[in-house]
Formats: C-alpha cells, structure tokens, sequence
C-alpha cells in the first residue's frame, strides 16, 4: 500500500486530448485545396472536407507549471507551462442509496484548471506551421487560437498526472476527466478549463431512456386494430419489433416498414403488459419502449450507460462487473418497461437501489466501476493513528437520518405507464421491521423503496434485509487524511480504522470496516482527504473449504477467505467469530 | 551555472574588468537569423532555441552534433549563452564555434558541462556570419532551449556588499506530515525557484545614458543572462525582471545607482 515518497517534489501535468484527423490536407482522400496559409488545423471544426474527416490518434498537449516544464519528463516531450493551478471535487458514493440528500449516483467528480494565456509559436497544435508564412507569436494567443479551432471540444478527454519530479508519466497517478467548458481568458489573461467524470452523460438533459419517438399515428384505430400506420418518422426511429406506448396502451409489434402515408407497425398485440385496449386518434404519439426483462444488473447497466448514455465500451469496467455480479448477485434479475423517456441517471440510480449494487466514475482507471454492497473477502488494510492518519484530521460524525427501524419494499408493478413512486400501482410489498431497536431509538425510521425493476419476493426481501442490518443502528461516517505515501487507497477500497477518538465503552480502541466513499488529492502528491463510511456490518465474506482442510491454525495462519467451523457458540479455538452461512 | 572562457583569453582594452557583471539581453543578442541542426528528434525543433521559450527545445538524434545559428550577414560577438538545456545531465562535452568562410574555428575549448544550469561563454569579439554550439560526445541527445550570440553589456562598476549570488538564491516551500502521534510521515518541497537581486552604485550618468535604456526596455519582455563576476565565480543566470530597473541619482556628483531584482528557475 505503501508508495515511496521520500525526497518528493511534487509535480501535475495535464494532458489535453485533442482530437486530430489522420487524414493529409489535400493528398486522397481529401479533397481541400488552397494556399498553405489557408490549411485546417486538422480539428472538425477547421477541417475544408468535413465528408473525409477521420479522427485518428489524438495530439497529446501537455501542460505545467514552469518548474516542471523545464525539466525532462519521459513520456511527455512538449510541456507548455501554462497551468496555474488545478483544483478537483471528487466522485463521492451515495452507498446504496442511503443518503436521501444525495443522487443515487452520488457526486460527480470534477476538475477544474486554470491556465495563463500566452502567445505561442503554434509548433505542434499547428501541423502545417511551416507554411502558414506569419509567425505565430505574432498572431493571437495559444488559447484564443486553441478555442477557435476545437469549436466541438466537449466531452476531449483531459488527463491529470500527479506525480514526482523524476517520474516518468507512465509512473505517475492518472485521473481521467472531460471536457465540460471552458471560460476565458479574462482580464488577466486566465483561462479556466472544467472537467466532469463520464457519468455526467447520463444526465438528464444529455441522455433518456428510451429515446424520444417521433412518429403519430396517421389515421384513428380502434381497440382490436393489428396493424397501423405512423407519420413523421422513419423505419430507423424504431427497433425491428419491440414494444410501443399510445396514450396509455402498451402494444407489441413484430415488424415495422415503410408504407404508403410513412410506416406502418404490423403483427400488433393489443393492450399488453397490464394496459388495456383503446381506440387512439390520429396525431397520437407512438413512443418506443424500453424492456428490461429477466436481465442481469451488469447488463442492465450495461445497456443504459453505453447504448443510451454514449459512455464507450473502454470507459466502462466490463469485465469487472461480470466478475462482481457472477459472483455475488449471479441470481438477481431485472425486469420492468420502461414507456417513457426517462433520464439514465434516475434508471441507473434505481437499479443500484434496487439491486444493492454502486456504480461509480473511478478517475485513477479512467473507468465506472461496479461493486455489490457486501463484506469483504480480503484482509483490509490498517490505517493507525500512529502510522498513517495526519494529526488533526480525524472526525467522526454520525448520520442520524440514515438510521432505519423499517424498511417497505414494493415490488411487482403493475402499471407501467402511471408513476412507479406510487405506492398503490405495486401489486406486492415487503415489510421487514426491527421493532425492538425502534423501540430503544424511542422512534421509527421507515424507509421505502419503489422497486419497479423487481418482481420476487425473494429478491425483495434481500434489499429489505440488508439495508435494515446495515442501517439498524445510527451509521457513523469518518473524515480523515492520509499522507500521499498511502494515496493508492481510493474510492471504494474498504479499510479498518484504529484511532484513539473510536473507542468500545471499555475505552479501547474498536477496529471498526469503512468503505471509502470519497478520495482527493487536497494537496497533490502531499495530502489526501478520505470520507468513510462505517461498513462493519457489512462483515466478511468465507469461502467454503475443500473437503480435508487442516483445523483453524489461529488467526495470525488462516486465510482470510477461510471458513473455519466453529463450536457451539460460533467461536473458533482463540474466541474469533466463526464463519456462519446465512 | 557555468562561464567558460576562450583558451588564452585576453581582457580587450576598452572592455571592463571581469570582476563586472555582463550581460546578455534581447537587444544585444543576435535576431532574425535562421537555425541549422545537424539532427532533430521528433517532437523537438531545430529553431526552437531561436526564441527564449524554454519548453521548446531542439535535441539531436545523437549523442554528438550541432546547432548553428546562421544569421545571415557578418555581425560581431563576445558571448554566447546557453539555458534550459540538458548538458549536464547527458554529461556532454561542448565547443562553441564560428565559421571563417572556410573552417570552423573554436572560440573555446571543449568544455564538459557539469549541470543544467545557464551557461556563458565569452570570448574576444569575432565578426562572422555562422556561429554554433558543437556537441563533441556525451551519454545521451542533450536538449537545448535557448542560445544566443551577442555582444554582452559589461557593468561600469562591480556589484557591492549585499548581493545574494543566484545560485544561492533559492526559494523553496517545504511541507511536512505527521500523525497523530508526532510519527514523520513526509515531507514535500514546493515551488523552487531562484531569486535574487542586484544593486549597482555610483554608475556614471553617461554610461547610464549610454547602455541602461536598451537593458530597460529589453527586460520588459525577455529574459536574460547574467553573470555577476565572472573572473571569480563560474555562475550564470537566466531569468525575468521582476520589475523596471529604473536608475537613480545617488546624490553624489552625477553618478546614479541602479537595483534589479530577477526571478529564474532552479535547474535541480
């Protein structure tokens, strides 16, 4: 866990991303033609045959402060040294849904930099500088030209590299954000850069699930109609069958084709999925739906994030989810129709809920990542007031409002067309109470879950159980910093905690689990500011033995994944906990 | 921070002492030339060192090489300086040369770069069209930011008491962890940059009318070189103004005294 640190100087870089055609200007296949003075910039936006435009490897521009770009960095070979200064907000996890204050997405990470404009050669962000014929220094600013020739900057990847002078870039700490906008340069020349982890795509003005339809019924129908037309729209703007919504009838079709007055929807099944059959009029909107049935959560999540939410494949921890999910929610499902657009973040944050699951932008890998609320399988690691948390930086608070007593789960929708924060359009709920704590909190704390995704007693009593052992008790969140030698600790990494200020009622010092929730870089390559939640109870996840394993060996021996029999009581040969299967 | 002086370096008559100051600015240094290399990397380039920005570089693909400044007519010089470069660290040995129409003739000899700091060379003042900087050998393909040739302003007098030399000149932010129970668990440094500055007193009022306008004016937007006293010490600076050096009447006879502060970045 440790990284080697001493003697540091700490250095950031910054890496913007710009996108750049492959193509030569002039030479097959393009077209443009004119003085060398008047060629692209091999941006889309200056680009003279915009039908030829291939986005090829990305220029890398690299930015610091002038000490670093003075200096060597491998791996970086034009350091403009520009930055003035950066500053981040971290992704902060709403771990599983607790926080009512919060997106079940949690907060965004952003970044912001500021640079000092400045005239600029336009060696490297020109390349056909040779023959331009001015100089560049005397024409405009780096920024200024920068912004005019990258019009279509949003979403460029920018990277922040934190690291130690000496390093080389590959050594260095990465965080992966996009480009959101950009201001400037004001009076004083500054320019401000903004930059936003990838999730922010799934925002409610940026993606909707499923997509908006464009088509209107052509001509009235009546309730027994099974096939009609639709004006307004093309065959693409709706899949080759699949479900649609008229006023408050749901349909399934199994062809759709182009037809004499636009398209026409054939093999119709009326008033499916809990709706009923009705004559429409003409004009009315026919809107795609969006079926979720029986699917795994990483697919699901899959599906909204990277088909309606445009996040790409490669930001995306595919192979990790699949690990998480074969592995702890292999028998979860997901089922619901979706018949209006709704914004990805609210379907994305109803899953995590409802599946017990976190997804969340990890800046370091430059990918979302998903993790299951549960115990953990490996030892985690120690942090001590001796060795690891900065003086001072130590706060615990409690969370009172996230206290549970009552958890009611409604489940089985059955109106997918109403609103699915209705109580009375759920045809079951699962009502899971711990009277005895509610009585001793001297107040109930009840909170509800709408779960239009599921349709299983089963599944339903899972959330209802865990959230209730999780949240039996008022959860303790804890702030704390660490030096940047422990930085590899990060979002989502589950740690124990030994301080002085988290005592037993002996006065002794209880070891509790925290999840982190939260991570920045307060001061780069110096400082690190963690928040935490308690996850005790999420406890620790055994592994059964093959059969023959030798008896507990004491805990300094055995493997944590271990799970050793115990005696009557639960306890192993030196009093620990035993392993117990539930 | 290195001076290096031509072999057998004789002082010119009219020239001032070398316990003064000499410096290298925009308006005593050679412009408008063209560059010539004998290599370049990628993402390196050959005219970098034209200009003064110290992010673009030239770096041959080989440990040995050259860069030559060809400025296009016979023009005179007596110094030329070198920054932001890695000379040092790629251990590589230097000549400074110029062109007398037939050869290449060495104004020093060749000389091993002990560290990334700024360097000056100075030698008699040579008329010629082409002057360079001849990597003789080395571990590695140094990077060179900036080179000039020029003419170097000579102080009229040397520096008095007071002066902080630039290589001492550091100033550097430290920071340091430590746990809750007083453990060490790291320190940081910050932000090292050199600064310092230089006061001249009981300059003549001519000489001041004759040489500080241009050093002025050439301050306002380019760096320079510096080298405080360059028979004693083999240190060089290259850096910013930090401010107008505006001199002013001492009060005796007519001299006048002149304070600069400049600012430049450590090369460790």
């Amino acid at each position: 866990m440790t990284e080697t640190t001493v003697g540091r100087e700490p250095i950031q870089i910054v890496e913007i991303r710009q996108p750049l055609c492959s193509r030569v200007y002039g030479t097959a296949p393009c077209t443009a033609s004119g003085p060398d003075a008047g060629k692209c910039y091999k941006t889309r936006s200056t680009c003279q045959d915009t039908d030829n435009f291939l986005a090829g490897t990305p220029l890398s521009l690299f930015f610091s402060s002038g000490k670093v770009a003075e200096q060597t960095v491998s791996g970086a070979p034009y350091i403009i040294p520009s930055l003035v200064s950066v500053s981040t907000s971290p992704t902060k996890i709403n771990l599983a849904g607790s926080n009512p204050d919060a997106e079940g997405l949690g907060n965004r990470a952003l970044c912001s930099l500021v640079f000092q404009d400045h005239t600029h050669t336009d060696r490297r962000v020109d390349p056909y500088v040779a023959g331009r014929g001015f100089d560049g220094l005397t024409r405009g600013t780096f920024w200024t030209k920068w912004i005019a020739r990258n019009r279509y900057r949003q979403n460029i990847e920018f990277v922040l590299y934190e690291g130690y002078a000496g390093q080389a870039l590959s050594a260095m700490s990465q965080k992966l954000y996009f480009f959101d906008n950009i201001q400037g340069p004001n009076d004083g020349g500054r320019i401000t850069v903004q930059g936003k982890d990838v999730l922010a795509r799934l925002e409610e003005r940026k993606a909707q699930a499923p997509k908006a339809s464009p088509g209107v019924l052509y001509a009235n129908i009546t309730a027994v109609a099974t096939s009609f037309e639709v004006t307004r729209a093309l065959v693409a703007d709706y899949p080759a069958s699949g479900t649609v919504r008229i006023d408050s009838e749901i349909m399934t079709y199994a062809a759709v084709a182009t037809s004499t007055n636009g398209i026409e929807f054939t093999g119709v099944v009326r008033g499916t999925d809990g709706s009923i059959a009705a004559t429409h009029n003409f004009d009315a909107t026919v809107q795609e739906c969006l079926r979720i049935d029986n699917m795994r959560v990483d697919d699901a999540l899959e599906l909204l994030q990277e088909t309606y939410g445009g996040i790409t494949a490669a930001r995306l921890d595919l192979a990790g989810w699949t690990s998480e999910v074969d592995t702890y929610l292999s028998f979860w499902r997901l089922t619901d129709l979706i018949t209006v657009p709704t914004a990805v973040t609210e379907l994305v944050s109803d899953i995590q809920i409802q599946a017990l699951v976190n997804c969340w932008w990890h800046e370091k890998l430059g990918k979302v990542q998903l993790k299951a609320v549960r115990g953990v399988d490996e030892e985690p690691p120690l942090l001590t007031a001796e060795s690891h948390i900065i003086s001072g930086s130590f706060a615990l608070t409690e969370k009172t409002q996230e206290r549970l007593s009552q958890v009611w789960v409604y489940y089985n929708r059955r109106d997918k067309v109403s609103s699915k924060t209705d109580a009375a359009n759920y045809s079951s709920a699962f009502v899971l109470a711990n009277p005895v704590e509610e009585e001793l909190y001297d107040e109930p704390s009840i909170r509800k879950i709408y779960a239009n995704f599921l349709t299983s007693e089963a599944l339903a009593g899972t959330v209802a159980s865990k959230l209730l052992i999780r949240y039996v008790h008022t959860p303790s969140q804890v702030q704390f910093k660490l030096d940047a030698k422990d930085r590899s600790i990060w979002v989502g990494d589950t740690v124990k905690i030994s301080h002085p200020n988290d005592v037993d009622e002996f006065g002794a010092r209880r070891i509790r689990q925290w999840s982190i929730i939260s991570a920045e870089e307060v001061e780069h390559g110096e400082t690190v500011e963690y928040i935490a939640e308690d996850t005790t109870l999420y406890g620790k996840i055994y592994y059964i033995m093959v059969s023959g394993s030798a008896d507990y060996p004491g805990a300094d021996l055995a493997s944590f994944k271990s799970g050793y029999i115990g005696d009557s009581a639960g306890l192993l040969s030196d009093g620990a906990n035993a392993a117990r299967i539930s | 921070m290195t001076v290096i002086f031509q072999a057998s370096y004789v002082l010119p008559g009219p020239d001032m002492p070398l316990t003064h100051a000499r410096i290298g600015h925009s308006l005593n240094w050679r412009a408008g030339g063209t560059a010539v290399a004998s290599t370049t990397a990628m993402d390196y380039y050959a005219d970098a060192p034209l200009n003064t920005l110290t992010y673009e570089k030239w770096k041959p693909t080989t440990t040995a090489g050259s860069w030559e400044y060809n400025h296009g007519s016979a023009v005179s010089c007596d110094y030329c300086c070198i920054a932001a470069h890695t000379l040092g660290t790629s251990v590589t040995s230097i000549k400074v040369q110029y062109h007398n129409g037939s050869t290449w003739v060495d104004l020093c000899a060749t000389t091993a770069i002990p560290d990334n700091s700024p360097i000056m060379a100075i030698f008699a003042p040579v008329t010629a069209t082409r002057w360079r900087v001849n990597l003789i050998s080395g571990t590695a393909a140094p990077e060179l930011g900036v080179v000039k040739f020029g003419l170097a302003l000579q102080m009229e007098r040397p520096l008095f008491g007071g002066h902080t030399p630039m290589v001492l000149a550091r100033n550097t932010v430290m920071k340091m962890n430590e746990s809750e129970s007083g453990e060490y668990l790291g320190r940081s440094k910050w932000r090292t940059y050199l600064e310092t500055q230089f006061e001249w007193k009981n300059l003549s009022d001519t000489w001041i009318r004759t040489n500080w306008p241009n050093f002025q004016r050439a301050v306002e937007t380019e760096p320079f070189f510096i080298a405080w006293r360059p028979i004693t010490y083999s240190e060089v600076a290259f850096g910013r103004a930090m401010g107008s050096a505006n001199p002013g009447n001492s009060g005796t006879r007519n001299l006048m005294d002149v304070t600069l502060e400049m600012r430049g970045l450590s090369h460790d």
